[in-house]
């Protein structure tokens, strides 16, 4: 087992020449020993079969011979007829038993000079033994029947020996020559052979050492190795091939990872401005509602303001008319009475509208420092929506819309006013701008439910609604269907942001009415 | 049969070893030289136009011999080519004419046996007879004894003219004389 793995594993690794060489004149030896084998033994069957024959044949000649010898009882001539087996040299015994009343009995016996053999007790015959240097066999000499004695006859196998030999020396001598022959002829052969596997495996050394790609083999033939060969320098040249659109593949791919790079990098630039000009709109938005109010401000507070500088100049010209009188002596009961009534009226009305003017003054400053500051504060929820709706009058006013609000009065939040303000503020203008025509006349709705430790204020007007296909994008930062008519769209985007952020709560578009759009919007009460 | 033969082969070993010490009682001699003629018959043949191919084949002797009771105890039951053997006593030469073998005995006088042998002589009958001169007077075989041993003597002129066929496994062991008739 060893030893057959031990030259398994060498055969594998010799050259291909020696296995050549090696195959042809194993198979010579195998095949020729083989036969040498199967011919010894069909030569040595052969030939003991003919020597068994030649010595049967004597047999029966002695045997008929000395039938007479032993009907007669003569022993001298039964010995006589024995003697013929000197001719046969390879016999070594003859022997004729007479049978007796019980037993057999050596009558005439014949023997060999070369041998020492004598004519055994009990003759028994024996052929047929491959491995024997003689072989025996029996004959029975009968008469007419009656069984008279036996012939022994035995013979020495030197000759089949000798023959066997000569066969050996023969085949030894032919196997010899075979090999010899074989072995030229492997020489011949396995030029012819391997010579072309021995130029294709070197080829495909230098191509592994030199990584030259562009090395072809050259084809000898059209037999395996030819097409061996081809296919080799098929590969060969789907790898120089493929080598090219590999490279060529490896430089796309860096290109193109530095232009993603690239593109990357002004993606996420472009993406910071954006998220800078979203900012500085909201800013400004707001900033801009902030001027709004301002402007709202001024307006509201000129009334007051203007009446109070009327009747003070008024009651400016009045005292100095009197004073003049005064002066002059002229001064009469009459003129004093009309001027103290006229004072009184004036000063009071002077007193009415700065009071007003002052009123108006703190409530818009209160909005405005809730809208521009991020202050938290506890507030009563229904006046401060008064409030806030005070500071849009100026923009209400314009128009013949209604506002409504309904709200307990007893709710007191604790949250960030300004956000809210901010909220409602956006939530109106939008209904102001979009909802209506001009000359209709439209109901505003701003409906405040306590629900638990939430305020649910539903807000709500009758107008032309918002269409379905821009629910979903209400809320979107730029989103405005009247951008040329000064619409950031960042009203709405606003309002959800401060709902859902600042307030704590949620905003909704509810679907459904008829007309109108309705917002619910839910915030905590404690913020 | 197979004892029988057994007891013939007995008589042939007594016969040797009496033979051996030179001696021969009478006796022995007779079963010996009965059982010669036995075989006799057996490597012989006769014409088949002598005698029915089924009939016995007749083994005479001439004149009245003690010779007799032994080759009727020889005989007993033997058979040669399906062919029975049958002992008889002849007196006179025309009651030997369809003998197949012919035993003369030692006490048969020279004329007898010149007349019987004569007329018997080109006839498919085996003459078997004792005496240095029975073989020259026209006798196709003798018996003699050698070195006490029963041996026999063929003259091959007068087997031939008697016509009968002799085996030559017979004559390998016979001594053969080329002995003519009495004339010549």
């Amino acid at each position: 087992m060893r030893f057959t793995a031990f030259t398994a594993l060498r055969f594998r690794d010799l050259p291909i020449r020696q296995k050549i060489r090696l195959a042809i004149v194993g198979t010579t030896v195998v095949t020729l020993m083989l036969v040498i084998v199967a011919f010894s033994v069909f030569e040595s069957v052969a030939i003991r079969h003919q020597i068994e024959q030649e010595l049967d044949v004597r047999a029966q000649i002695i045997a008929a011979n000395s039938v007479a010898a032993l009907a007669f009882s003569d022993a001298d001539a039964a010995t006589e007829t024995l003697n013929a087996l000197r001719a046969a040299p390879n016999v070594q015994v003859g022997c004729i038993y007479i049978e007796e009343v019980d037993k057999r009995r050596l009558f005439a016996a014949y023997v060999s000079g070369k041998s020492g053999t004598l004519c055994p007790n009990r003759p028994v015959s024996r052929t047929g033994q491959f491995i024997s240097d003689d072989m025996a066999l029996t004959r029975d000499i009968e008469l007419d029947g009656d069984p008279l004695g036996l012939l022994y006859i035995q013979a020495d196998l030197g000759e089949l020996w000798q023959r066997l030999l000569v066969v050996g020396q023969l085949s030894l001598f032919a196997l010899i020559a075979s090999v010899l022959f074989a072995f030229l002829l492997a020489g011949l052969l396995q030029r012819l052979i391997a010579g072309p596997l021995v130029t294709l495996s070197e080829v495909a050394d230098s191509v592994s050492t030199t990584r030259d790609y562009s090395l072809r083999a050259v084809k000898v033939g059209n037999d395996e190795v030819g097409q061996l060969i081809d296919s080799f320098n098929d590969m060969l040249a789907q790898i120089d091939e493929r080598n090219i659109e590999l490279q060529k593949a490896r430089d796309n791919l860096a290109d193109q990872v530095k232009e993603s790079q690239r593109a990357n990098q002004e993606l996420s630039r472009a993406m910071d401005q954006l998220r800078q000009t979203q900012n500085q709109l909201v800013q400004t938005e707001k900033m801009a509602s902030l001027g709004g109010l301002v402007a709202g401000v001024a307006h509201e507070i000129n009334t007051p303001v203007g009446v109070g500088v009327t009747a003070a100049s008024g009651l400016k010209a009045k005292t100095e008319e009197l004073v003049t009188e005064y002066r002059e002596g002229k001064i009469r009961r009459s003129s004093l009475d009309e001027y103290t009534e006229y004072a009184v009226a004036s000063t009071n009305m002077i007193l009415r509208n700065l009071e007003r003017a002052a009123d108006l003054i703190r409530s818009f400053k209160q909005v405005a420092v809730d809208q521009s500051s991020s202050e938290k504060r506890r507030f009563a929820l229904r006046e401060y929506i008064d409030e806030v709706l005070l500071s849009l009058r100026p923009q209400i006013k314009k128009t013949k819309h209604v506002v409504i609000v309904e709200c307990p009065d007893a709710l007191v939040m604790n949250s960030f006013p300004g956000a809210l303000s901010q909220v409602l503020t956006n939530l109106i203008m939008n209904s102001l701008i979009h909802a209506f025509n001009d000359d209709d006349t439209g109901q505003l709705k701003v409906d405040v439910a306590q629900d638990g430790d939430r305020v649910e204020i539903i807000y709500s007007d009758n107008g032309k609604g918002i269409p379905p296909e821009h629910h979903e994008k209400v809320f979107d930062p730029f989103f405005t269907t009247r951008r040329g008519s000064g619409g950031s769209g960042l009203g709405m985007h606003i309002v959800f942001n401060l709902v859902t952020t600042r307030l704590g709560g949620s905003i909704e578009l509810l679907p459904g009415e008829e007309q109108g759009a309705r917002f619910r919007i839910r915030i905590p009460i404690e913020r | 049969m197979k004892y029988r033969l057994a007891q013939w082969f007995l008589v042939l070993l007594l016969g040797a070893q009496v033979s051996a010490v030179g001696a021969l009682d009478s006796d022995l001699e007779y079963r010996v030289k009965a059982a010669f003629l036995y075989n006799f018959a057996r490597f012989i043949e006769w014409p088949a136009t002598y005698g029915a191919a089924a009939s016995d084949i007749e083994v005479c002797v001439f004149g009245k011999s003690p010779f007799t009771a032994a080759l009727e105890t020889a005989l007993a039951g033997k058979q040669v080519n399906g062919r029975n053997l049958q002992p008889l006593t002849v007196n006179t030469g025309s009651e030997a004419d369809n003998c197949e073998i012919l035993y003369l005995p030692e006490d048969v006088n020279e004329r007898e046996i010149q007349n019987v042998v004569s007329r018997a002589e080109g006839q498919p009958i085996l003459t078997v007879g004792e005496g240095y001169q029975f073989n020259r007077s026209g006798g196709i075989v003798r018996f003699l004894l050698e070195d006490g041993k029963v041996r026999f003597e063929v003259n091959l002129s007068s087997a031939e003219k008697s016509g009968l066929k002799i085996s030559s496994k017979l004559l390998r062991v016979a001594k053969t004389i080329e002995g003519s008739g009495p004339s010549g």
